[in-house]
């Protein structure tokens, strides 16, 4: 049984590579003022992703003071010394470009696609953005309150929108990813504008940022004007000190229960499993897809149409620079005990940790996965963020050409083994999200 | 991976002779380089012995492929039938001679791909590897369909409810009009679905359009991604190879006729407080016409982008309304002219106005140079970005090959558009722009159309319904001395069988309790969902309703006289304030309407309407907090027949506008109720019937608990 696994395992990683694995070429480099650049030039179709990642997160932040990375996120649009408040977005606009930027625990990444005959005007917006942006009163008071409108939609309005806030806290002691992104209100409104500015001239400086560019450019010439926009930019006078903070293992399961304003009740577990890069992490990413991807997944078809004790249940582990966690989320249907579910889903788990999942089931989630990668360069933003985070979290941006092939390592045994190595009820929190009046 | 070399060389001298001339100014933007040429794949293309012409475009920077079938049938009219080439194409994959569509649906999600059929054919993306598993299925579904009687049934169904719910949404009946209007009922584009139409569309039907139409020697096979040539042709053979031509109708039509002056047609809306008003005309714009780019830039300028003529002028200049746009758009056979904006009644005939007079601005008077670079930039750049998604590549490349186009045409088109000047625009804006020949369309309120007729070459406005079929709409005159509180009143009567206001009282003060059971099916996806509701009143001060779905309570409303308020499952629970509680408790009472001076209600008597073929008296109402609303009382009975009512809507958001017709009214305990009640809130249809009504059961007052 065995052999014919491996013949099936040996057939499907060859046409997997006969299937050209898209290669991405690109050029890599470090300014003076330790600014490291990424240049992919790809000529399909007249356009560029122009960006800016900068290794700072949330875990950066101090603990009294959780959210300024995201807080950053809108505040550096607010324009620069040369950009007046509002310009920013119009100057984009004029161009017939788009914009963006996202935060997560462990970076911020800001950019912009834009006609490749624009690249200069995204050079510019970028290299003031990074040189002298504008970090006034003004603008502090207007992003705290589309920040606090923010939080108010997408987490305190939200039925069980305060989970991860109240899992992470329990998950982590010590390191600092027992706070979220959006972090504390009154942090925001306790910091003064010093405390701003000093957050902006130790974390936004070129050695601490990867400038990727993706698309319709001659390499040559663009190196030159990356030279005249962001040489001229000083380092930062303050070292930036990693975080070394190492959460010692949880030892015993955490069971509480929140009382929300939500109709259905929750369960919501989070099993600590180790960081993104690692062999394990990618079994992972795999056991989790058996059991939540798709209509045909192992939780879908148990809870949801079998049994019927949930409305939706999901899987999905969270990739993170250090040691992170990978979630449960399931909601139960009316009239239902949490406990019902919650012994469903370990049900799962037994099964999974017990057994050695299907030739089908493998190959299916093989075939996901691999489409699934495919998006990542798809467009020239995608590649030029995927460069980007490769660069800063393993320091090879040619993974972009070669991560699918350690996914494509996992066996159907590695499946089993991370599963019963991290799956455990000594090793998660659980919470139990009911609606209040029952409390 | 083709790309052109020419271009890449300019390109780097371009970008070198800026950076000798380099010194950057940081206190203004950079102007951008010259706009660069695109880098367009070239077709291969090849034809199968039955005809099937096949190109493909060669994409191999990623390990997928998209296959896209058109066949190029001539647009044709389907009198009796309207729609049935919809429901043919949307059929096809409902099943073939060899697969369910449970085992199609299957098949697809296992190799992560996706496809889908219509009208003229068919359209899928995979991963290159499973190219052939998915051809494989995709070619069943081409030469073997079966059409189901049951799924035909459950689209049919799905497709009525469609229909029924396009009565109450202006915007689908302005969409009607301006089809018939504009190419009129004997041309393919002017021919509207009714649910007569709906009826004569059988599986026979559908079979027998297919095998007339879907013929290879019409189609065009469109590959784009990861094949070559080789394999692409192979893989055609096989799988479509054997697929027979055979002759296929052509039809021609002649080209509409355009309107002689200006033409004002109107559809009304009972109690629309909102006008969708729409300017409209063929034009010959064909598409690759060479005068496009100019045309195009011009249309951007006029109604196209958010700082365009119309948007900059009733939005942000007058406020008239959230968004108005307009364009000229090219087709294969007639083009057309269209605008179109949405604004408040009394500022109707002033948009009109406003829209004509910037029609007539664009003819009359050159672009301004920022107007003109501002719109060529934006193009520009947006045409560039939207190149990254592969379909567009391939629906350029199509329209080359289906309309004869130069084979440059799409490359050089940001050149051209580049090249344009203000004298061009005013050229493109005088063939193409007439204010003093187009039809203007109003759906609202009739009370504002006579201060339409100023725009009419005749001075006369047409009415017409949704269906586009012309109608009458004439006021009757109402009754001289009659009161909007006769009319209030006299609905009071009617409603509990009595002939004096004050038997009426007595008889609503002999009204205890009450207990109502409803029950309500919702047509969604194919399925039909059930809602049960419960409404609960014990005086002087209790009420209690509840909304039940699947077993769940979704939606509850609970009063008593310390407590109260709302739980919805998906926004959660609120609590009302001592004033909300009195408010919504005299909503729900039955006399209420006895108290509506007492209530801060406000009424006026508007007219006489026809109302489900009763004539009705119109009454307009305004609550307390300004929330307006219209009631249609019948004059033959004095029940109310509907309601009318529309939200104050936020900035940006469209207002919830919703119709509820009160049908089959039955006694119960001397109290005369709607049995049915159908309900329209923003084109969503819901019918609701009365199960049971009880007067005066006995009700306890712990059945009315609230816990804050």
């Amino acid at each position: 049984m065995s052999k014919f696994n491996s013949v099936i395992a040996a057939m499907l990683l060859f046409s997997s590579l006969n299937a050209q694995s898209p290669q991405i070429e690109f050029e890599e480099y470090e300014l003076d003022n330790g600014l490291k650049v990424l240049l992919h030039e790809n000529h399909t179709t007249p356009i560029v992703a122009v960006s800016v990642m900068y290794h700072v997160g949330a875990k950066n932040e101090q603990p009294d003071r959780t959210g300024f990375a995201h807080f950053f996120e809108h505040l550096l649009f607010e324009g620069s010394e040369n950009i007046k408040r509002g310009e920013f977005f119009k100057f984009i606009e004029n161009a017939g470009g788009k914009n963006n930027a996202n935060t997560t625990n462990d970076r911020t990444f800001y950019y912009e696609v834009l006609p490749s005959n624009q690249l200069e005007l995204g050079l510019w917006l970028e290299s003031e953005r990074l040189l002298h942006a504008k970090i006034d009163t003004i603008g502090v008071e207007t992003q705290n309150e589309v920040v606090k409108e923010e939080k108010r939609l997408r987490v305190d309005n939200q039925p069980y929108g305060s989970f991860l806030a109240e899992v992470n806290k329990r998950a982590y002691k010590e390191h600092p990813y027992r706070w979220t992104t959006i972090g504390e209100m009154e942090h925001l409104d306790a910091a003064t504008l010093d405390e701003f500015i000093s957050f902006y001239h130790k974390f936004y400086v070129p050695e601490n940022a990867i400038l990727s560019i993706a698309g319709d450019i001659d390499v040559l010439a663009t190196k030159k004007l990356i030279k005249a926009y962001f040489g001229p930019i000083p380092r930062g006078k303050e070292k930036i000190a990693q975080i070394n903070i190492v959460e010692p293992p949880l030892a015993a399961e955490i069971r509480d229960t929140i009382l929300d304003d939500v109709q259905l009740p929750g369960v919501m577990m989070a099993y600590r499993i180790p960081a993104q890069g690692t062999p394990d992490f990618y079994a992972i990413e795999l056991m989790s897809m058996v059991l939540s991807d798709g209509e045909s997944s192992r939780f879908n078809k148990k809870c949801v149409e079998e049994t019927q004790s949930a409305m939706y249940v999901g899987a999905f582990p969270f990739s993170t620079e250090d040691p992170g966690l990978s979630f449960v989320f399931g909601i139960a249907n009316a009239e239902v005990d949490p406990s019902r579910l919650e012994s469903e889903v370990n049900e799962e788990f037994e099964k999974i940790q017990n057994e050695l999942i299907s030739e089908k089931e493998f190959s299916k989630v093989r075939n996901m996965l691999e489409n699934n990668f495919l998006g990542n360069f798809r467009s020239m933003i995608g590649i030029a963020e995927n460069l980007a985070n490769y660069e800063m979290y393993f320091g090879d941006a040619n993974l972009i050409n070669t991560e699918l092939d350690r996914y494509m390592k996992v066996t159907r045994e590695d499946i089993q083994r991370v599963a019963k190595k991290y799956f455990n009820t000594d090793n998660r929190v659980v919470l139990y999200y009911l609606p209040k009046e029952n409390g | 991976m083709l790309f052109n070399k020419t271009c890449k060389f300019l390109l780097g001298i371009l970008f070198v002779s800026n950076i000798h001339a380099q010194e950057i100014n940081r206190s203004n933007a950079p102007k951008p380089s010259k706009a660069p040429k695109i880098n367009l794949g070239e077709p291969q293309r090849f034809e199968l012995e039955n005809g099937l012409k096949v190109f493909l475009v060669e994409d191999h920077k990623l390990p997928q492929l998209a296959m896209n079938l058109i066949i190029n049938k001539d647009p044709h009219l389907e009198t009796g039938y309207v729609g049935l080439s919809d429901m043919m194409g949307d059929m096809m994959s409902a099943g073939t001679k060899n697969r369910t569509k449970s085992d199609i649906d299957e098949a697809i999600d296992f190799v992560g791909a996706s496809l889908y059929t219509r009208s003229n054919g068919f359209y899928f993306s995979c991963l290159s590897k499973h190219a052939e598993t998915v051809t494989e299925i995709a070619s069943d579904i081409l030469l073997n369909p079966i059409f189901p009687q049951e799924e035909l049934d459950k689209k049919i169904k799905r497709q009525q409810s469609g229909l029924k719910s396009l009565k109450s949404n202006p915007d689908a009946i302005g969409g009607r009009l301006e089809s018939v209007l504009s190419f009129g009922k004997s041309h393919p584009y002017g021919e509207i679905q009714r649910n007569e139409d709906l009826e004569n569309i059988t599986v026979e039907r559908c079979k027998e359009y297919h095998s007339t139409y879907f013929k290879p020697n019409i189609g065009y096979l469109v590959i784009v991604g990861d094949i070559q040539l080789e394999p692409a042709k192979k893989l055609c053979k096989t799988y479509f190879g054997s697929w027979e031509s055979g002759e296929v109708p052509a039809h021609s039509y002649d080209f509409p006729s355009k309107p002689k002056g200006v033409q004002v047609s109107f559809v009304h809306k009972p109690g629309a407080v909102q006008s969708l008003i729409k300017i409209f005309y063929p034009v010959n714009f064909k598409v690759g016409d060479e005068n496009t780019a100019q045309t195009n830039v011009m249309s951007n300028i006029f109604g196209g982008a958010f700082s365009s003529y119309l948007n900059a002028n009733l939005r942000e200049d007058k406020g008239y309304t959230y968004g108005s746009r307009g364009r000229v758009r090219a087709d294969r056979f007639v083009g057309q002219f269209s605008s179109s904006a949405s604004v408040r009644n009394e500022v109707t005939d002033s948009s009109v106005t406003q829209m004509l007079f910037e029609m007539n601005r664009i003819r009359d008077e050159f672009v301004s140079s920022d107007d003109l670079s501002r719109i060529k930039n934006n193009m520009i750049g947006n045409f560039a970005l939207s190149l990254e998604n592969q379909q567009t590549i391939a629906r350029y490349a199509l329209n080359v090959e289906r309309y004869n186009l130069p084979k440059n045409y799409y490359r050089d088109m940001l050149d051209k558009v580049q090249q344009v000047t203000k004298e061009m625009i005013q050229n493109a804006a005088q063939e193409f722009i007439h204010p003093d020949n187009c039809h203007i369309l109003v759906v609202g309120n009739k009370e504002i159309a006579d201060k339409l007729v100023q725009f009419d070459s005749d001075q006369k406005v047409d009415f017409y319904d949704y269906n586009a079929e012309p109608v009458e709409v004439e006021s009757k005159p109402l009754p001289e001395g009659l009161t909007a509180e006769d009319v209030l009143f006299n609905y009071v009567m009617a409603q509990t069988s009595t002939t004096s206001i004050d038997d009426a009282k007595k008889k609503f003060k002999k009204i205890k309790s009450f207990r109502k059971e409803m029950s309500a099916s919702i047509d969604a996806q194919g399925q039909t969902f059930t809602m049960e509701m419960v409404e609960q009143f014990k005086s002087p001060s209790f009420y209690k309703s509840e909304t039940i779905a699947m077993g769940m309570t979704v939606q509850s409303e609970v009063i008593n006289s310390k407590s109260g308020g709302t739980q919805n499952m998906q926004t959660g629970k609120t609590n009302f304030t001592a004033e909300e509680r009195s408010s919504k408790l005299m909503e729900h009472k039955l006399d209420s309407d006895l108290y509506y001076k007492e209530n801060g209600v406000t009424l006026e008597l508007k007219g006489i309407e026809n109302v489900m073929g009763e004539d009705c008296y119109v009454l307009n109402r305004m609550e307390k907090t300004g929330e307006k609303s219209t009631m249609f009382l019948s004059i033959g009975s004095g029940l109310l027949l509907q309601y009318n009512s529309q939200n104050t809507p936020k900035e940006g958001e469209s207002p919830l506008m919703s119709t509820v017709q009160f049908l089959e009214y039955q006694e119960n305990g001397g109290i005369l109720v709607p049995g049915k009640t159908v309900m329209d809130i923003n084109g969503n249809a819901l019918e609701i019937s009365l199960k049971k009504m009880e007067i005066n059961p006995k009700l306890k007052a712990s059945e009315f608990e609230w816990d804050e």
